[in-house]
């Protein structure tokens, strides 16, 4: 499992009750990465019923942005599954690669 | 009250039995050409002081009109799930609390109870989640950036001007 992972674990790091990737994660993974062309993205099903997620992206997107441009241009990408199954991101980073990097 | 409903009789409105209290009366009065609406809003969760002065209604456009309004006119206002007393999610519980830090006058609209203005929150400000913070007009972000700027000490600069006096650790 730790292999899935690229990054080591967090302080923060909340243990998913599902630790396969359900294709509603898969999906919206992919669609923030194509969005933001992203290095890297993560997305967790972090009650079981993909009803709150928790989203890990690392993107050069980011750059220069503001915290909340940074959620929106997420949350853009993944838009209709924030209308529908998803009721609420619990936890959400959005960091450059080199903050990613200084980590 | 007595009075309204004399001069209702006397006019020949019959609508109004005068066992009725003026709680449960909706709709209008018509006296003197002037209408009068008797309906008076005893929802027990909604506070005075974070009631909006107008109650939302209506179509989506003019929902975005209210939402433009809200923002304008207050320098915080929060659109949360339950409302500043008595919060009903834990994400707009610590938006509150991390606002109600600063003393600042807090405005708030509860979207649980109209869906329709949730909507046209969630365009309004491109946001798909609550609570949503908005600060002098400018969307500020969810609760998560708010703590964050509470922490980094942006929030107290964003709300210098606004606030009486910042309460003591």
């Amino acid at each position: 499992m730790l292999g899935h992972r690229r990054f080591s674990i967090k302080a923060t790091h909340v243990n998913d009750p599902g630790s396969f990737d359900s294709p509603l994660m898969q999906s919206m993974e992919k669609k923030i990465k194509e969005h933001l062309n992203a290095e890297s993205v993560i997305v967790k099903d972090a009650s079981g019923d993909g009803r709150h997620v928790c989203i890990d992206v690392v993107s050069s997107a980011f750059e220069g942005q503001s915290a909340v441009n940074r959620q929106r241009m997420v949350y853009k990408a993944i838009w209709e599954e924030l209308q529908n199954t998803v009721h609420a991101v619990d936890q959400m980073t959005t960091k450059t690669p080199s903050e990613a990097a200084s980590q | 009250m007595a009075k309204l409903l004399s001069n209702a009789v006397l006019k020949g409105i019959t609508s109004f039995p005068a066992a009725r209290s003026s709680r449960n009366v909706l709709g209008s009065v018509y006296q003197n050409g002037l209408k009068y609406s008797t309906t008076v809003p005893s929802d027990p969760d909604t506070h005075e002081d974070f009631k909006p002065t107008n109650k939302v209604q209506g179509s989506a456009a003019s929902l975005k009109d209210v939402v433009e309004q809200d923002v304008k006119e207050n320098p915080v206002m929060i659109y949360m799930k339950g409302v500043p007393d008595f919060p009903q999610c834990g994400f707009s519980s610590l938006a509150v609390r991390v606002l109600k830090h600063y003393n600042a006058p807090i405005s708030a609209r509860n979207i649980l109870e109209d869906p329709e203005l949730k909507s046209a929150v969630k365009a309004f400000s491109h946001w798909p989640t609550f609570p949503q913070i908005f600060i002098k007009g400018e969307f500020i972000g969810g609760s998560d950036i708010i703590l964050n700027m509470h922490q980094s000490g942006e929030l107290k600069e964003k709300l210098k001007d606004i606030s009486a006096s910042p309460k003591s650790e």
